[in-house]
């Protein structure tokens, strides 16, 4: 968690020197994906949502491709012509990620048919989205293919209660556990900013899931400190900001496990260090080479 | 002061227990009972609309017309539900519109010369069977891509509130329907705004040949929409008095600006998806579906009651055939559009 907080705040430091695009952080919400990719085994499939710095951290990317993706620079990951939000690494399972809103939904039930009845394996596919991606048509079709097939999916909502700067009451006219049961999929909720709640949960639902072969969906309860991106201002008062700020999840698990000032200096002086090290590797990578497009 | 013996017989126990009875669910109920004579007009529409796709489908088959989508067995939910509509409320429909368009009162001429595809169809025999549109009669359009229409009708009804209109939007789908991302943005959508909408989904069990195990999760739509914050009630699709009174209230509903409806009508598709389409169905399962038949159902219901008889049922059967047989006149009648006449309606190419 401390690792995608330093990236993220390095990235945004380069975001205002225009280094790097307008990104999407998911400050605050890192116990989510830090806590259910832990309880993930690396046999398992990912599919996420936009904001993937954080989820493609929590899964163990090498840093050094990572941040030159990010960057946009040949050496990345997909060879910096994916960036930040389409970015992927099948070596480790994390399949896809998407811009689109609610996309990642029909994507992961597919997959998960094919992990299941074509691959025939008992690996789970989790996917990410948030909560207004439950408004959309994917979502839909996503959920009913998964419910209908009984596939092995795990679908994380991570609830910020925001679309952008969109208050829930414009795009949710019920609750989001309605849906899912609905279509009969069990549901179970937990506090996301905890990590060690979101763990339990986590492994209760993986578990389940891999056991029955049939999906289920987990329901987060998360805050977005950061803006929706970078560039898009929040419209949201300082006030609230201030108490959301007491729910930071990284106070939250330094407080739990008693973290020492020293351990933690020492801690970030090693990640920072590391982070420096890709962004040097990053600028010192060429920009990839157009392809050409022929009709 | 004198008293003063009233001749006058006080009110009979029962009126005043009927006035009692009506007073106490006027705040609770917000149906009617229908009169003997409005039952009479229920089933003579969906004589009617039975008349017209029975000589449809004979038609057809010589190849004089367009093959078609039967509405058998599902009459009872048209007729209902239209029978509770103003003439400027609005319908939307799939593509099985002609159940729709008979009970809103479409003219059986324009229909049959549109299925001719003669300029003197409704849509000048360019919208065929799927895709018809009558705005006089508030039947807007029908969309023969499945899903599509719920949206479009989601539209509607959102132009009615703006407009501040008392008008309410029907749109009327299948099941299958439901599967379909459309329907989860229309409803949403629908129960944020507020709309004027009700949605009345034909539940048939079938998505052409498919049964519904293969495409959704329970076999009821209704539970569904509780996802969505929006009323919503069950009824079986052939009972036409059932169907007429749940929309009534339905009506009640919108029309007070309590925001969407949803009715979901259990119903048996005689008929197959299509005619000229092999219905894989088993003969025992169609033998029920013709058991559900709501023409015979209401029909026998009537006769019980005393309230239809053999000669007006045999009278009703003759006008509508008549009818039938003037429409098809009609259409014999009409010219189809030359190309060049055809080009007029092309917005863009």
């Amino acid at each position: 968690m401390l690792t995608i907080r330093l990236v993220e705040d390095e990235l945004q430091r380069l975001c205002l020197t225009g280094e790097a695009s307008d990104l999407h952080f998911s400050k605050g919400q890192e116990a989510i994906s830090v806590g259910v990719c832990s309880e993930l085994r690396p046999t398992d499939y990912m599919v996420t949502h936009q904001r993937t710095i954080s989820p493609a951290i929590a899964r163990g990317f090498p840093m050094n491709p990572f941040m030159a993706e990010i960057l946009g620079k040949a050496t990345g990951l997909n060879k910096g012509l994916a960036g930040e939000m389409h970015i992927r690494n099948p070596e480790l399972r994390f399949m896809f990620s998407f811009q689109l809103v609610g996309t990642c939904a029909s994507v992961a039930a597919g997959l998960a048919w094919a992990v299941k009845y074509y691959k025939k394996e008992d690996n789970i596919v989790a996917v990410f989205l948030g909560d207004a991606a439950t408004s959309n048509a994917q979502f839909h079709e996503g959920m009913n293919l998964a419910a209908v097939r009984r596939v092995p999916l795990l679908v994380v909502v991570e609830d910020n209660h925001l679309a952008g700067n969109i208050r829930p009451e414009f795009y949710l006219p019920a609750p989001i556990e309605k849906r899912f049961e609905s279509f009969g999929m069990p549901v179970s909720k937990a506090d996301g900013n905890k990590v060690d709640k979101v763990m339990d949960a986590a492994r209760t639902c993986i578990d389940e899931v891999r056991a029955k072969g049939s999906p289920a969906a987990l329901i987060l309860d998360t805050t977005r400190l950061s803006w929706h991106k970078q560039g898009q201002r929040d419209v949201r008062p300082q006030a609230e900001l201030d108490v959301l700020a007491e729910r930071d999840p990284l106070l939250y698990e330094e407080r739990r496990i008693g973290i020492d000032e020293e351990l933690k200096s020492t801690l970030t002086k090693t990640i920072e260090k590391e982070i420096a090290d890709a962004v040097d590797y990053a600028r010192k990578s060429p920009i990839p080479k157009m392809p050409r497009l022929e009709a | 002061m004198a008293w003063k013996h009233s001749p006058v017989i006080p009110k009979t126990p029962l009126s005043v227990a009927q006035s009692a009875h009506q007073k106490s669910i006027r705040n609770e109920i917000h149906s009617t009972v229908p009169s003997q004579a409005l039952m009479l007009r229920l089933y003579r529409n969906m004589v009617r609309i039975r008349a017209f796709e029975t000589a449809v489908l004979e038609n057809a088959k010589s190849g004089a017309s367009l093959a078609i989508h039967p509405y058998t067995g599902q009459e009872a939910v048209s007729t209902g539900v239209c029978s509770a509509l103003r003439r400027q409320d609005k319908v939307v429909t799939n593509h099985r519109p002609f159940g729709h368009f008979i009970s809103k009162g479409g003219s059986m001429n324009g229909l049959m010369a549109e299925l001719y595809g003669k300029s003197n169809g409704v849509c000048k025999g360019l919208g065929g069977e799927m895709n018809l549109s009558e705005p006089e009669i508030g039947f807007l359009m029908s969309d023969m891509i499945v899903g599509a229409c719920i949206t479009i009708a989601t539209g509607a009804a959102l132009k009615e509130k703006m407009d501040k209109t008392k008008n309410a939007v029907v749109c009327f789908f299948g099941e299958a329907a439901s599967a379909n991302g459309a329907f989860h943005e229309g409803l949403m959508m629908a129960s944020l705004w507020g709309l004027p909408i009700l949605y009345v989904c034909e539940n048939n069990g079938y998505s052409t040949n498919t049964p519904w195990p293969e495409f959704l999760s329970n076999d009821i739509v209704a539970p569904r929409v509780a996802g969505y914050g929006m009323k919503n009630t069950v009824v079986d699709g052939t009972d036409v008095i059932g169907v007429r009174q749940r929309t009534e209230e339905a009506l009640w509903q919108i029309r007070s600006g309590r925001g969407p409806c949803f009715i979901e009508a259990i119903v048996k598709r005689i008929g197959p998806h299509k005619q000229e389409l092999v219905d894989s169905r088993l003969e025992d399962e169609r033998r029920i579906a013709r058991m559900g038949d709501p023409l015979k159902i209401f029909r026998s219901q009537l006769m019980e009651e005393r309230i239809l008889n053999d000669s007006i049922d045999f009278r009703m059967k003759a006008e509508a055939n008549a009818e039938v047989e003037e429409a098809i006149k009609f259409a014999e009648k009409g010219q189809r559009l030359t190309s060049e006449e055809a080009q007029r309606f092309v917005y863009s190419i």
